[in-house]
């Protein structure tokens, strides 16, 4: 093969990245040929039509991918991305105090379920991962701290997502791969600053929440389901925030701030997320070649 | 029916074709006017498929490189025909009747606002 072939050939396989890996697994080799084939000798740039065509159909084939589950299904598993998002953002409260064993057996096993539970696809896998941490988090429920009312509704708040996590897992379908770093960054953030000060390790989290953001915003355009997650993530987490404050002493203008803030900077997102997620979910057609 | 998904049909006419046969054949029928990128083809492939209007008939290994030959289906025919009558029965509206045109009667000026 002459040198402008191969060129053309290696920029064409990046070109085909745009769609998802098992399409490319099916059907690269034959895409390729084809493009060779309509593409001039010596050229060793595929053709700007070419290459937006390929970048729109891989576009196209993701967006089946994504309606191939029924809406329900995809809600669900929209759900176990959400809560896995939740529970890696609140992984810093597990960690304290710092230097703990116990705090360090929480924090490990959660990171673990969090990183393999979803794929797992298996509810007595996924409950046999969260049960270390859930032992932990229900043994620290039982410990007098200072703020007890807030500290132990987090826990408790932490503990139901975790139960509502496994009771979500297992069934089909399973989420496309590349979700599976979504709800790690979080937990790998805090990793990372674990041994510093518990202000450094939130403010990493806070940072990773916004790279998050705008991550799944970027992502709406093949798939809607991490967007719509995320939000659910957020939400939960306003919720464990204000619900123990709001039971103890009632609304405060502060706190009704932090609340719209919050759902100013959620909205944006799901209100398109919503929509796309309606639209790529509804119908539940067959996914093309794949069942030839 | 788009006129894209019309002439991959109708390249297939006269039995299965593989990837750019397809595009060479759609473009000659189009008149040069459909020139189908290779990501566009088979997107279309991939619908019409779902669709039952076409299906692989054969695989074979060129230059190291695996080749599928696509046929029309029964289904497939039938759409197609059924778009051609809607067409001719469209192009009769026009082809059918004299135009009486403006051509020879004093122009008005539109009036503006």
């Amino acid at each position: 093969m002459s040198r402008s072939r191969t060129k053309l050939e290696r920029r064409a396989r990046l070109l085909l990245l745009a769609y998802p890996a098992g399409y490319r697994r099916d059907r690269a080799e034959e895409m390729i040929g084809t493009l060779l084939e309509a593409t001039p000798p010596g050229r060793s740039f595929p053709s700007a039509r070419d290459a937006w065509s390929l970048i729109a159909g891989g576009r196209r084939a993701r967006a089946t991918r994504n309606r191939a589950p029924s809406a329900k299904e995809n809600l669900r598993l929209t759900l176990r991305l959400g809560i896995s998002i939740f529970l890696s953002a609140s992984i810093d409260l597990l960690a304290i105090p710092r230097g703990d064993l116990w705090s360090m057996i929480a924090v490990v096993a959660l990171g673990t379920v969090l990183v393999l539970a979803p794929w797992l696809n298996s509810r007595i896998a996924t409950a046999a991962l969260i049960l270390p941490t859930g032992a932990v988090a229900a043994y620290r429920l039982t410990v007098p701290v200072p703020m007890l009312h807030a500290w132990q509704a987090y826990l408790a708040g932490l503990l139901i997502a975790m139960v509502a996590l496994a009771a979500l897992s297992g069934g089909s379908p399973q989420p496309p791969r590349s979700w599976i770093w979504l709800p790690c960054v979080a937990p790998t953030a805090l990793m990372v600053t674990a041994h510093d000060s518990y202000f450094v390790a939130a403010q990493w989290l806070d940072y990773t929440r916004f790279l998050l953001l705008v991550v799944v915003a970027c992502w709406l355009v093949t798939d809607a389901r991490p967007a719509f997650a995320f939000c659910v993530a957020e939400l939960l987490t306003v919720l464990i925030a204000i619900v123990p404050d709001l039971a103890v002493s009632g609304m405060h203008p502060a706190m009704l701030m932090t609340l719209l803030l919050q759902f100013t900077i959620i909205l944006p997102v799901l209100l398109p997320a919503s929509w796309l997620f309606w639209r790529q979910t509804a119908g539940g057609t067959s996914p093309a070649m794949r069942n030839r | 029916m788009r006129e894209q998904t019309y002439f991959v049909l109708a390249s297939l006419l006269n039995g299965p074709l593989h990837g750019y046969a397809i595009i060479k054949r759609a473009e000659e029928l189009s008149g040069g006017r459909v020139r189908l990128a290779t990501g566009t083809l088979y997107t279309a492939l991939n619908r019409l498929a779902a669709d039952g209007h076409v299906q692989l008939v054969s695989e074979e290994t060129v230059a190291g490189r695996i080749r599928r030959s696509y046929g029309l289906t029964e289904d497939g025919a039938t759409a197609l025909r059924a778009e051609a009558q809607r067409m001719a029965e469209a192009a009769r509206v026009v082809t059918g009747a004299a135009a009486r045109t403006v051509a020879g009667l004093p122009g008005r000026k539109a009036r503006t606002a």
